[in-house]
C-alpha cells in the first residue's frame, strides 16, 4: 500500500508564484522523497535547496526554450503542478486592458504549460498534471462571509477571478481528453482557504457552511497532491477534487 | 396573473450580442415573439436590417445597434446608445463569439491570445458595463452563452468518419473560455444578487446544420439521451424563461440544453 502512494524518486516540477500552497507542497513532496523542482516567472525566496528555473508563462517561444533547458537539466518530468494561487487585481470596475492583462497572465500561462509539458509527457507515455484551483472554481463566494470587511470583499470579488478559476476546470477535462491517449493525466484540486490566511470572522462563517468544522490545513492539500501525483490515481483523470471540508457540497 | 403571462417580455428592454447567427438568431426570434423591445448588436447595421424587418413582421419591436467586440470603445458606445434611447436594460444576452484563425491542440498562441481578448476580456467588460446600469435599476437578468463544452471534454469518437471536423476539436481557447463563462456565472451571481440582478449561463449542445457530416451527426446523437442533435427551436424556451419574470428566483445556474449529452 505504501508503494502505491509513493512519490519517491518522481521528478515533480511545480510552477507558480510565491504562496503558502507552493511552499508547503514543495517541502512536503521533498519530505516524501520526490525530486522537486520549482519554476515560475519570478524567483521564489525561502525555498533554499530547491532548484529554480525561470519560466515566462505568457510567451510561448521563451517558455519552450526554458522547458528544453529544464529537460536537459533534469530529464523527463513525471508530474507537473500548476500552483498559481495568486489573486487577481482587487475590485470589480476594471477597464478592458486590466481585464485582458489579468486573463492572459493567469489563463495563458496555465494553457501553455499544460500544452507543452503535457506534450513532453506524451512522448514517454506517462505523466500526471495537477492544476491547483480555488474552491471558487466550483461555487460563487458567499457575500455573507465578508460582512464588515470591505477590503477582503474587494480582494476576493475581483471581476476576473471567478472566470479564471472556472476556466481551469473544463480546460483540465479537455486536456485530459487529448492527453489520455498518451497515458498522461490531468486533474484539478479545488482548495478551500488555509487556516490562518483569512480573518477569524471569515473562518467562523466559512466553517458554519462546511461539513467538517475546521479550516483546511497544509497537509490536506499536500495529501491530495500526493494522491494525484502517485500511481494510486493512475486511472483518475479529468476530475475536479474539492479539498474543502465539504463546503462546496451544500 | 396567469402563469403563462409571467413568460411575457412585453415592456422589457433586451440587448443581445451575436443575435443574428445560429443559436443567437433563434434566441432573437423567440424574444421578438415574446414581445420584447429588442436591440440586436451587430457589426453591420446594413446587413442586419433584413433580419430586423423579419422580426418586426413577427410582431416584435426590434432595432439594430452597432458594436465591434474587438473594440472596447465600441462596446461602451453600444450600452450608452441603448440606455440613452430606453433609459434601461432589463435583459442582456451575451451570445457573441469571435472565432480565432486556428483550432485544435496545435492552435497558435496568437489565436489563443486573440480569443482570450475577444471572448474573455470583452465578454467580462460587457457584463461589467451592463451590470453598472442594472445596479442603478436594482434589477436585471444577464444570460450568458456558454457551451456543453464548458462542462465536459471532447469525445474523440464523435469525429469517426468525419476527420475534417476533428481538426477543430481540442482547441485550447474554446474550453478555457467557455469554462470561464460558467465559473464567472456563479461568481457574478453572488456579487450581483444583493442588487436583485440575476446571472445565468446556458450550455447548448451541438446544433445540427444542413452541411454537417452525417457520420458526426450520428455519432454525436448516440452520445445524447434524446438521440439527436439540437435544432433551432431547442434554445428558444430557456432564453425566454431566463429573460422573463418566470425565472425571478433563478440565479447562478449553468443550464445544459444538450439533449442529455453531459448526463451520460
Amino acid at each position: 500500500m505504501d508503494k502505491m502512494f509513493s512519490v519517491k524518486g518522481k521528478k515533480i516540477l511545480i510552477c507558480g508564484n510565491d504562496s503558502v500552497y507552493l511552499h508547503s507542497i514543495a517541502k512536503g513532496l521533498d519530505q516524501a522523497m520526490a525530486l522537486v523542482y520549482v519554476c515560475g516567472p519570478h524567483y521564489i525566496s525561502g525555498l533554499n535547496g530547491f532548484e529554480f528555473f525561470e519560466l515566462q508563462c505568457d510567451n510561448e517561444e521563451e517558455m519552450l526554450s526554458s522547458l528544453n533547458l529544464i529537460k536537459n537539466r533534469i530529464g523527463d518530468i513525471d508530474c507537473f503542478i500548476w500552483a498559481d494561487m495568486q489573486k487577481t487585481q482587487p475590485g470589480w470596475d476594471h477597464e478592458f486592458n486590466v481585464i485582458d492583462k489579468e486573463l492572459k497572465k493567469h489563463m495563458l500561462g496555465m494553457v501553455l504549460s499544460v500544452k507543452h509539458i503535457g506534450s513532453m509527457m506524451a512522448d514517454k507515455k506517462k505523466g500526471s498534471i495537477v492544476i491547483l484551483a480555488d474552491y471558487a472554481s466550483l461555487v460563487g463566494f458567499d457575500v455573507n462571509n465578508y460582512e464588515d470587511n470591505e477590503e477582503l470583499f474587494d480582494k476576493d470579488f475581483s471581476l476576473e477571478y471567478g472566470y479564471i478559476q472556472g476556466g481551469y476546470i473544463t480546460y483540465a477535462k479537455q486536456a485530459a481528453g487529448y492527453l489520455g491517449q498518451f497515458n498522461v493525466r490531468c486533474n484539478v484540486l479545488a482548495c478551500a482557504p488555509l487556516k490562518g490566511t483569512y480573518p477569524s470572522e471569515f473562518e467562523e462563517r466559512f466553517m458554519q457552511h462546511s461539513h467538517i468544522k475546521r479550516m483546511a490545513v497544509k497537509e490536506d492539500v499536500l495529501s491530495a497532491v500526493i494522491y494525484l501525483c502517485s500511481d494510486a490515481s493512475e486511472y483518475v483523470t479529468g476530475i475536479v477534487m474539492p479539498v474543502d471540508g465539504g463546503y462546496t457540497a451544500k | 396573473m396567469s402563469i403563462l403571462q409571467k413568460f411575457s417580455l412585453e415592456n422589457k428592454v433586451v440587448l443581445i450580442t451575436g443575435g443574428r447567427q445560429l443559436y443567437g438568431k433563434s434566441s432573437s426570434i423567440a424574444l421578438a415573439q415574446a414581445k420584447a423591445t429588442l436591440y440586436i448588436a451587430t457589426h453591420s447595421i446594413e446587413k442586419a436590417l433584413p433580419f430586423i424587418d423579419e422580426l418586426n413582421q413577427m410582431g416584435g419591436t426590434a432595432y439594430a445597434i452597432e458594436f465591434d467586440q474587438e473594440n472596447p470603445q465600441s462596446i461602451k458606445r453600444m450600452f450608452e446608445n441603448v440606455i440613452s434611447k430606453e433609459g434601461r436594460i432589463d435583459v442582456f444576452i451575451n451570445a457573441s463569439r469571435v472565432k480565432p484563425g486556428s483550432f485544435g491542440w496545435e492552435q497558435k498562441i496568437s489565436d489563443l491570445e486573440y480569443s482570450i481578448r475577444c471572448n474573455g476580456a470583452a465578454f467580462l467588460y460587457m457584463n461589467r458595463l451592463v451590470g453598472e446600469q442594472m445596479i442603478k435599476q436594482k434589477s436585471g437578468s444577464m444570460i450568458l452563452f456558454s457551451s456543453m463544452m464548458g462542462l465536459v471534454g471532447v469525445e474523440s469518437h464523435n469525429y469517426d468518419g468525419a476527420e475534417e471536423m476533428k481538426k477543430g476539436a481540442y482547441s485550447h481557447d474554446y474550453a478555457v473560455v467557455k469554462s470561464g463563462v460558467n465559473g464567472w456565472t456563479r461568481h457574478a451571481a453572488s456579487y450581483y444578487g444583493r442588487y436583485g440582478i440575476r446571472v445565468n449561463a446556458i450550455c447548448p449542445g451541438g446544433l445540427e446544420t444542413p452541411d454537417m457530416n452525417p457520420s458526426f451527426v450520428k455519432n454525436y446523437s448516440l452520445h445524447t439521451q434524446l438521440n439527436r442533435m439540437a435544432d433551432n427551436e431547442d434554445i428558444k424556451g430557456i432564453v425566454v424563461f431566463l429573460a422573463s419574470d418566470a425565472s425571478k428566483y433563478v440565479t447562478g445556474t449553468i443550464i445544459p440544453v444538450d439533449g442529455g449529452y453531459v448526463g451520460i
